[in-house]
């Protein structure tokens, strides 16, 4: 497993190779990190056919704008994170407008449990998986939806029949334990 | 941080659940690379990861990463998932149109066939019952397929010619019944392929939008950098000035010490007798071998062309001189230091007043602190 300072170090070597227009670069962050991003795509989208176009893209996006992602914001994991959950979260928007989207539960492959191990702590994703599942099930459900479907607080009240600050309230209680659960596993290792 | 941003909430703006004006307010916050925000905005991106991290996993299709290969090396691409949208977007436009057209003439010739067709039928039961010379069909009542000038000089057509006719026009009306299938499928597919081109327009808008955004939020980056140069620039004059100015405080400093270490000395303190004074005090030390040295402290700021001067009273004849202006900084705080040469013997008091800027021959101001040596 890496550490923080390793993840950076690699993180700026990658990159750094990736400003000089090499090819093999872009693969080489593919391979590291494709398939965490690929999870949370299809997680967002569910339709593999769909995720796999958005994963392209977060990727091309990369190659050509590598200049936009700077290492002292965070990780490049993180970078990745936040345009590949815009994008799948613009085409789940376009797609509700037409009526095509439906919500299927989507299983993880039990084969890729070990996906962790080159970016991202074991004990602290399943510490985080642990603390979510064990938050309040109104403050689960509001984060989950706010995250993973782009709802905004005003669309998630409107969706739960809740007032805006008891929505507010729930997600930052919610979000709060999180934090604390990374807080004293003192150890992330993703910046 | 201002107290504006003190209760940001960077947890809701991470997870992009606020609307959205808030949401770009934020933003635009983060870019005058406010420090405090950042990091409580990172943390918040902290807890976003591990909520990403929380994902069941899952593998993608081994050929991405081939296809990602070809499509920055712009080779042609290894595998499909490029959907139509990446195409011309006018193409299905035109062919929409053209097919639009087709199905239009088709269906308009088709149903010319057909009521042809229904009218050749009624001549043909009509001449089965009725004389030949009176089964030719009226031109009027029975159109024809043929131009209406050979329809002058063409003879009749006999009665029992009808019947081939029919059959000749039932041919025709199933073939363009085909074409006119095979017109529709194709205007389906093309309007398939514009709902796509429709698609991928919206999504290059988006992603147009998007580049402008970052180009303004790069200029006003490069508009935050000259107003934080340009303030840092001040700063750093203001820096210098203080630096300056505790240099002199410094030496000053140097000298009280001295004076204070030196040997004893007489002390008296200073207090308010006018309500002008405010909260002002002062303390003043005196050894005739070394001289006087006063420091006050909450000295009023004077408005106008004035200053404070300090007067030594004496025993002989109860004698005000003055001992000097004193000097004074911007939070109150002032300081005269008479050497041991001005004649200060039978010193009794002091007294503190305000003159006109540059001092008076005699005391003339209010008396606004006072102090008699025991």
């Amino acid at each position: 497993m890496l550490d923080r300072g390793d993840i950076a170090r690699k993180d700026r070597l990658l990159m750094e190779r990736i400003r000089r227009r090499e090819p093999q670069a872009l693969i080489d962050v593919y391979a590291l990190y494709g398939k965490r991003v690929f999870s949370l795509i299809l997680r967002i989208v569910h339709d593999r056919q769909s995720a796999e176009e958005i994963l392209q893209d977060t990727f091309l996006r990369l190659w050509d704008r590598y200049e936009f992602y700077d290492p002292e914001k965070g990780a490049l994991l993180s970078w990745l994170f936040r345009v590949a959950r815009n994008g799948a979260l613009d085409f789940r928007r376009k797609e509700s407008r037409r009526g095509n989207f439906d919500v299927v539960f989507i299983e993880g492959d039990p084969e890729l449990e070990d996906l962790h191990e080159d970016v991202l702590s074991v004990e602290t994703a399943f510490a985080v998986r642990d603390a979510l599942s064990a938050l309040p099930s109104a403050q689960k459900h509001l984060i989950e939806l706010a995250y993973f479907e782009g709802l905004t607080h005003s669309e998630l009240a409107e969706q739960t029949g809740e007032s805006l600050g008891t929505v507010k309230s729930r997600i930052r209680l919610g979000l709060k334990k999180l934090r604390d659960v990374l807080g004293n596993l003192n150890k992330v290792n993703l910046r | 941080m201002t107290d504006k941003w003190q209760d940001a909430d960077w947890n809701l703006f991470a997870l992009g659940a606020l609307d959205e004006s808030t949401q770009q307010e934020m933003q635009e916050h983060l870019q005058t690379r406010c420090l405090a925000c950042r990091r409580s905005y990172q943390e918040a991106v902290l807890v976003m990861d591990a909520l990403a991290a929380t994902v069941p996993p899952q593998k993608p299709s081994p050929h991405i990463a081939d296809a990602l290969l070809s499509r920055i090396t712009q080779a042609s691409p290894l595998v499909v998932p490029i959907k139509s949208k990446r195409r011309s977007a006018a193409l299905p436009w035109v062919a929409a149109a053209a097919c639009a057209l087709l199905a239009l003439c088709l269906g308009v010739r088709l149903e010319q066939v057909n009521n042809l067709l229904r009218n050749q039928r009624a001549s043909s039961a009509a001449a089965a019952v009725q004389q030949p010379a009176e089964a030719v069909p009226s031109p009027a009542k029975a159109p024809s397929l043929v131009p209406p000038n050979e329809r002058q000089t063409s003879p009749p057509a006999p009665a029992r010619s009808n019947a081939s006719q029919v059959r000749a026009l039932t041919a025709q009306v199933a073939d363009l019944e085909a074409q006119k299938d095979t017109a529709l499928a194709q205007l389906n597919q093309v309007k398939n392929d514009l709902a796509n081109s429709i698609e991928a327009r919206n999504s290059l808008q988006t992603q147009l939008a998007s580049a402008r955004e970052q180009i303004r939020a790069g200029a006003t980056d490069v508009h935050s950098s000259q107003a934080q140069l340009s303030a840092l620039t001040h700063r750093l004059e203001m820096a210098d000035a203080t630096v300056a100015e505790l240099r002199a405080s410094k030496a000053w400093n140097a000298q009280v010490v001295g004076f204070l270490q030196s040997g004893p000395f007489r002390q008296v303190d200073l207090r308010a007798v006018d309500p002008g004074a405010g909260k002002a005090t002062a303390v003043a030390f005196y050894a005739p071998d070394r001289g006087l040295l006063i420091l006050a402290r909450a000295l009023p700021h004077l408005e106008g062309e004035k200053c404070y001067q300090l007067w030594s009273i004496h025993k002989a004849g109860m004698a005000i001189r003055s001992v000097g202006l004193m000097k004074t900084d911007a939070s109150g705080g002032g300081f005269l230091y008479a050497p041991p040469e001005q004649d200060l013997r039978q010193l009794t008091a002091l007294a503190i007043t305000d003159e006109p800027k540059g001092g008076s021959v005699s005391a003339r101001g209010h008396k606004l602190l006072f102090g008699a040596f025991n």
